[in-house]
């Protein structure tokens, strides 16, 4: 099958990759960039593991091809901290309230949040839990994931 | 899983989007709108399009616009962009807060009413809402064009009465003279889940009388369906009288052909179709100043 060129921009920096139309843009991460942050856990849209920010909005890239991708701008999981390594007011909640467990759905519950974050700065618990429904944590952390996100909104002001 | 190989195509125009779909005629294309259903059905194999035909830098499908009370809405136009319309939310908040509902946001951010439509799901919620506010649904093919009514545009499970050629531009509608009321509820087992049972209920009011209803609901394992009884029932009758059409929304849920599986056996899905009905009809009654409440 013939390959494709696509010219993207990841985390602020443009990458060109050659990829079959077939391949989805979670791999594309993962295995042409080498951007392992983004995680693939059910490949049908169930579980939220994949989900980065499209052009600023939360999707999930088990579900899009990367050619579709052309001209796209991504932010993944590695492009929430700061380049000298500070982590972002919901990565640091995150750490703090102890919202992660073993870890797998964790760029995805950053990803998500940081997009329920973006869009609804001050979100209730029951907002938060609602935007948590599409990501799942098989540890069954939640409690934590929710006090975190509640935390990071508190941070007014704060970069993220 | 990761899907079959595919040839890749990413018109620009509606005219080449149409020209490709004819020319692949017998090599199983498929359009891709949002890919939210289609792209994990070709992960897990399920479907294996031979052509890919890409809609989404396609020029002119999506938007929402009303003119001269007649309100459009682009085949292409995301959930999220209905849910986010101060417009909608102003004229037609019926359709931002059914759409809120769909799946997760990231999923809402890619998925697309006319993917949703002619995917056709038993439990999905654009099928249920075109039939709830009788859109006309546009379809355009290198023959020409045409127009369906959404109560004919469901044949069933995952079919619909759209060609292989045929591509879905647009939704159109206008709203209930003079006054309408809305209620929508839907039973999940968590947030974004697919609906069990969904009911939506769409009241024309005129000085405190219904004096006309639409009624459809998901659930039965078919096409959402009309409930004609309950709309005759519920015609004529006063807004604030709530015994009416109880018997008969009671009595045409128990009668209703439903399909069991995993989650509900027939008796309960009855039970639960019949119980949203209700719900969705208290909040079309509600006062106008009170917050919706949807699940």
């Amino acid at each position: 099958m013939t390959r494709r060129a696509v010219t993207l921009s990841v985390n602020g920096q443009r990458e060109e990759i050659l990829v079959e139309p077939r391949r989805l843009l979670c791999d594309a991460l993962r295995d042409d960039l080498g951007l392992t942050g983004t995680h693939v856990g059910c490949e049908h849209g169930v579980c939220g593991a994949c989900t980065v920010l499209l052009d600023g909005r939360a999707e999930r890239s088990c579900m899009t091809f990367a050619v579709q991708a052309e001209g796209a701008e991504i932010r993944t999981v590695e492009g929430l901290a700061s380049a000298t390594g500070e982590l972002s007011a919901l990565q640091q909640a995150m750490w703090d309230h102890h919202g992660l467990q073993c870890g797998f759905c964790t760029p995805g519950v950053l990803m998500a949040m940081t997009d329920l974050l973006n869009r609804e700065p001050h979100p209730s618990r029951d907002d938060i839990r609602t935007a948590l429904a599409g990501n799942i944590c098989r540890c069954t952390g939640y409690e934590t994931i929710v006090d975190a996100v509640e935390t990071a909104a508190a941070a007014e002001g704060v970069a993220r | 899983m990761k899907p079959a190989t595919f040839d890749y195509h990413a018109p620009t125009t509606v005219d080449e989007a149409l020209t490709l779909l004819q020319g692949a005629d017998d090599a199983d294309a498929k359009l891709l709108a949002g890919g939210q259903s289609l792209v994990p059905a070709m992960n897990l194999r399920m479907a294996r399009p031979a052509v890919l035909i890409d809609l989404n830098r396609v020029a002119g499908l999506e938007g929402i616009r009303c003119d001269g009370g007649e309100w459009r809405i682009g085949a292409m136009t995301r959930h999220s962009t209905i849910e986010d319309s101060p417009e909608l939310a102003d004229q037609v908040p019926v359709l931002p807060a059914v759409v809120a509902q769909i799946g997760y946001r990231p999923i809402r951010n890619r998925g697309t009413i006319g993917g949703s439509l002619c995917h056709a799901d038993p439990s999905a919620e654009w099928p249920l809402l075109a039939r709830l506010l009788r859109m006309d649904i546009d379809l355009q093919s290198a023959r020409g064009s045409r127009t369906v009514a959404a109560d004919e545009f469901f044949e069933g499970v995952f079919t619909t009465v759209v060609e292989p050629d045929e591509l879905l531009t647009a939704v159109r509608f206008r709203l209930p003279t003079p006054a309408w009321r809305w209620g929508f509820m839907e039973f999940a087992r968590k947030a974004g889940d697919f609906a069990l049972a969904a009911a939506g209920v769409l009241l024309t009011v005129d000085d405190a009388t219904i004096t006309s209803a639409s009624v459809v609901v998901t659930g039965t394992g078919g096409e959402p369906l009309r409930l004609d009884a309950v709309e005759a029932a519920l015609a004529g009758t006063a807004l604030d009288d709530e015994a009416a059409a109880r018997d008969v929304i009671a009595e045409t849920a128990n009668g209703l052909d439903v399909v069991a599986d995993l989650h509900a056996p027939e008796a309960y899905r009855r039970r639960l179709v019949g119980v949203q009905v209700e719900r969705a009809l208290a909040q079309a009654r509600r006062p106008a100043t009170e917050e919706p409440r949807t699940r």
